[in-house]
């Protein structure tokens, strides 16, 4: 339970006969910040935002931490020295999972939930300091951090927007899972989902880059989240403690547009391959040893093909890098590696790895780019979730103007920029729809071409539309500038 | 007799000791190179698990070995 509050609050410590630990915590206004001598201060919320989050962060921690009951209460309105600002009550059986609750209940409420304070000091002044990040940090804005990224015209305000909505699971926060979520938390990956059960050992360190060396014992995922949190504080990490297995993977990768993969054994590579590709997610895989590497995209559906066409079955007597060794700096490139192709797919942006299986030696620095296809009979790629049996649903979901597909018309084009304003539509020999359909009510005895301002909404939107069954969608790749060139 | 430029990956190039070499070889198919080149360096790996790869692009390990060719035979990694 989370409450903002408008009267003092009060310790409420819990009765119940199976709570063996009650753990609570009472943070006081102070008189002192910085060095100024402060008389009182008025709290003030955004209310629903704060209790929405609030109520978000005792969730979290009820999944996180084995308890009975959590009570978080916040102060909001004029409070005087020495009044209680925050309480937190946590009941469990244990006192372990009381004291680290209560603890995670704190520091996430004073970090996520906006509440601001506004500071009396003694020589009758005042000032609104944020109540998580005590001092406003100059400089800092969402438009500035990715102003050169924005710069580049396949990305744009539209492209960044698509990147901050994205939801990309990282499973692995390990060699390969480190620089993948560093960077696609800096490109703006709204969300970033990190799943790993393992806490921090001295072993990781050599290429393990999100740690610092004083934090080995401590939980791997909380780790990531911080030092995200300061990397980048416009996107978040779900943490998610725990080993993926057969029992939690679709439950996990269901809540995700995009999975990348960057466990280290092959039980795991397959069940995410084999989950994947049955749900229809977008997967980026690799695997490094001593000095080489791979990296490859699963498109469900895809001609390409998954893992599973390439080595039907886990191989047995391999090793991994914890008997063989590996030079840090080789899953530090496959790590940036997996975090372009997911980028890139999540953009549509370039050519993919869906029908590539890519390897570098770093030693020779030969890489060679080794085209791959779809094994007929492979037991998951028959499974696929966009893939019904035929040939559609392998064609491009993307067309470029001047693909032959374009010649047999008819078409209906499917405005999807932002303006949507009729009267600025590109002229085209084919007619627009007057708006765009859901997908149920698409015709199928119709071809779509879904076109926006740079191809990535109309990209993504046919992508959900394939996902949902329908084949007889397209995208225009790059966008309406192309449209003058297309049916002639 | 073909000769063909060999690539090992991985762990093959570990046993190899070498990353690539050019073989002079009567062997039929790329599946009947790799048997004669794990007899002569123990590689260790069934044949089964080991994927050809010839001018960039897998090919079924019993097709014809082509002169002049570079083949690449890639083992299964998972290391991360
Ligand atoms: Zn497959």
């Amino acid at each position: 339970m989370f409450r903002l509050m408008r009267h003092p609050l009060a310790l409420e410590p819990s009765q119940r006969p199976e709570a063996g630990g009650y753990a609570s915590f009472v943070g006081r206004v102070r008189a002192h910040n910085e060095g100024r001598a402060v008389v009182g201060l008025a709290y003030e919320a955004y209310d629903e935002l704060a209790m929405a989050e609030g109520a978000r962060i005792v969730e979290e921690a009820r999944c996180r931490f084995d308890v009975l009951t959590i009570r978080c209460d916040h102060r909001v309105g004029e409070l005087a020295i020495g009044d209680a600002a925050i309480v937190v009550e946590v009941a469990a059986a244990h006192r372990r999972e009381a004291f680290r609750a209560c603890e995670f209940v704190v520091d996430e409420v004073k970090k996520r939930v906006p509440i601001w304070k506004r500071e009396r000091y003694e020589d009758g002044r005042s000032d609104w300091i944020n109540a998580g990040t005590a001092r406003p940090v100059a400089g800092l804005t969402e438009s500035g951090y990715y102003e050169r990224q924005q710069r580049l015209p396949e990305i744009g305000v539209e492209g960044q927007r698509r990147l901050g909505d994205a939801r990309v699971l990282v499973v692995g926060a390990g060699g390969l899972g480190c620089p993948a979520i560093e960077f696609l938390a800096r490109a703006g990956v709204g969300t970033v989902g990190v799943a790993d059960g393992d806490s921090l050992d001295v072993t990781n360190l050599h290429r393990q880059s999100l740690f610092r060396s004083r934090d080995t014992g401590r939980p791997k995922v909380d780790l990531v989240a911080e030092a995200v949190a300061e990397a980048n504080p416009y996107v978040r990490v779900e943490p998610h403690p725990l080993r993926v297995s057969a029992g939690n993977a679709d439950a996990l990768v269901e809540g995700y547009d995009l999975v990348l993969d960057g466990t280290d054994n092959f039980e795991t590579k397959y069940l995410l391959n084999d989950r994947c590709v049955s749900l229809g997610k977008t997967l980026v895989q690799a695997g490094v040893y001593r000095y080489e590497g791979w990296a490859m995209r699963v498109e469900p559906g895809h001609p390409g093909g998954c893992l599973r066409c390439l080595w039907p079955d886990p191989p047995a007597g391999v090793r991994s890098c914890a008997d063989v060794g590996v030079l840090g700096v080789v899953p530090g490139l496959f790590g940036v590696l997996m975090a372009t192709e997911a980028v890139k797919a999540l953009l549509g942006l370039g050519d993919s790895l869906a029908d590539r299986f890519w390897i570098l030696d770093m030693l020779s620095m030969e890489a060679r780019s080794i085209r791959r296809t779809a094994r007929p009979g492979c037991p998951a790629c028959s499974r696929a979730a966009s893939s019904p049996p035929g040939r559609a649903a392998f064609e491009p979901i993307e067309v470029t103007p001047g693909d032959p597909l374009l010649d047999g018309g008819p078409w209906i084009l499917l405005d999807l920029r932002a303006s949507e304003q009729g009267s600025d539509r590109p002229a085209s020999q084919w007619p627009w729809a007057s708006a765009v359909p859901e997908f149920a009510d698409l015709r199928p005895e119709v071809r779509y071409l879904a076109v926006c301002a740079h191809g990535v909404t109309s990209l993504e939107w046919t992508r959900r539309a394939r996902a949902s069954g329908h084949l007889n969608v397209w995208s225009l790749r790059n966008g309406a500038t192309g449209l003058d060139r297309i049916g002639r | 007799m073909n000769t063909v430029h060999v690539r090992y990956f991985a762990v093959l190039r570990e046993r190899r000791g070498l990353a690539s070499e050019t073989v002079v070889t009567d062997a039929g198919s790329w599946a009947d190179l790799y048997r004669e080149l794990d007899a002569a360096h123990r590689f260790g790996l069934d044949p089964s698990v080991v994927r050809v790869a010839v001018a960039d692009a897998f090919v079924e390990p019993h097709a014809a070995v082509a002169d002049g060719a570079t083949v690449v035979f890639i083992p299964p990694v998972a290391g991360g």
